[in-house]
């Protein structure tokens, strides 16, 4: 390369790794020239304070700011999703246990021998003291039972649908 | 498509799904990126956090036509630029400041007010050239920005600030050159070797 200074062209490259530095022309002339070492140098400089993480910091409850903003709830854990649905068994389980034990259901648990053969298991399984009962089943309660069904199964309906609203209407543009 | 790609793809089918935890990770693997552009682009503090946010509101409304026609950070990397440019055009503020004929050059563009005292007192080459820097034009910190602290590709800048390819690479040579420049005029290159040791 001879006495001509390396461009600065050149020196970027050289820090850039575009030169093949060790059997370039170029190499052999910086091993030489002091005045292409010290632009070099100069170059090194800049280079390192470009590369330098100066940035600001974001808070760090970043992420779930944006995740609030855009509307994204978080998700509950199981116990807490669920609690609603959990309740409601309980609380059928905790009425079907006190109307057994309260009231006579038995005229009851008759009529629901007709349609779905529950006394029938209880007698293969030789509870024959509740299956007695069932077999006399109230009028009354033949309505308030599948009542209680059909409000149960209202109130898990209303909970998907407003699980739905909180998903966003569309994502697209 | 690689196994990164994959998982990019299955992470935005679950961001738009509506999986608060994917949109969260989305965000952490993106906010260095962003805070970056947005550090250098905007230089009102007060306004660079909420500026992040808006730019991951505006990834999150416009995931859904994402069609990986390139990565999926340069895709926020450009909604990141669009987002800073629409609120420096607010500001009025312009993104070019050195271009056309009887305008400003690149070197008018940085700050000449320090005397050398002044840097003598300061003594600290990292401090001058980060002022340099900071009196660079928008798109020449942008476009440095995302080839020194990003590491992307001519190209993949290209896309974010919507330049050519040449163009980007240009910005950078004198972006560069001019920062040595700046150096030499005001250091003696031995005051340098000592203050960099």
């Amino acid at each position: 390369m001879g006495t001509e200074h390396l461009t600065d062209e050149e020196l970027q490259e050289i820090l850039d790794r575009k030169h093949e530095l060790a059997e370039s022309d170029v190499n052999s002339h910086l091993d030489t020239c002091e005045v292409c070492q010290e632009r070099l140098k100069l170059y090194e400089n800049v280079y390192a304070e470009l590369a330098s993480d100066e940035g600001f910091h974001l808070s760090e409850d970043f992420s779930a700011k944006v995740a609030d903003r855009v509307g994204l709830v978080p998700s509950e854990p199981f116990l807490q999703k669920h609690l609603q649905l959990i309740l409601g068994i309980a609380s059928l389980a905790a009425l079907a246990l006190a109307s057994i034990l309260l009231f006579d259901i038995s005229s009851i648990i008759g009529r629901l021998h007709d349609f779905a053969g529950i006394t029938s298991f209880f007698e293969r399984m030789g509870q024959s003291t509740l299956s007695a009962k069932l077999r006399s089943i109230d009028k009354i309660w033949s309505l308030v039972i599948p009542g209680i069904v059909v409000l149960f199964t209202i109130g898990l309906v209303d909970r998907v649908v407003r699980q739905q609203r909180k998903r966003p209407t569309s994502l697209l543009m | 498509m690689d196994k990164d790609s994959k998982e990019i793809k299955r992470l935005i089918e679950s961001v738009l799904s509506g999986n608060r935890g994917a949109f969260v990770r989305l965000v952490e693997m993106h906010k260095r990126l962003v805070s970056h552009m947005v550090f250098r682009m905007i230089q009102n503090e007060a306004d660079r956090e909420d500026l992040c946010q808006e730019v991951f509101m505006r990834v999150y409304d416009n995931l859904g036509s994402f069609r990986f026609q390139s990565k999926l950070s340069t895709w926020i990397g450009s909604v990141a630029f669009n987002t800073c440019a629409n609120y420096l055009e607010k500001k009025r503020v312009p993104l070019y400041q050195d271009l056309g004929p009887g305008e400003r050059t690149i070197d008018d563009c940085v700050d000449n007010s320090l005397n050398p005292d002044e840097i003598v007192e300061r003594g600290d080459i990292s401090s001058i050239i980060r002022r340099e820097i900071d009196g660079l034009p928008i798109k020449y910190r942008t476009v440095i920005t995302l080839y020194h602290l990003e590491e992307m590709s001519y190209k993949e800048i290209g896309s974010i600030a919507n330049l050519p390819e040449g163009t980007v690479k240009s910005y950078l040579f004198r972006a560069r050159r001019l920062l040595k420049e700046k150096l030499l005029s005001k250091f003696k290159t031995e005051d340098l070797w000592e203050r960099s040791i």
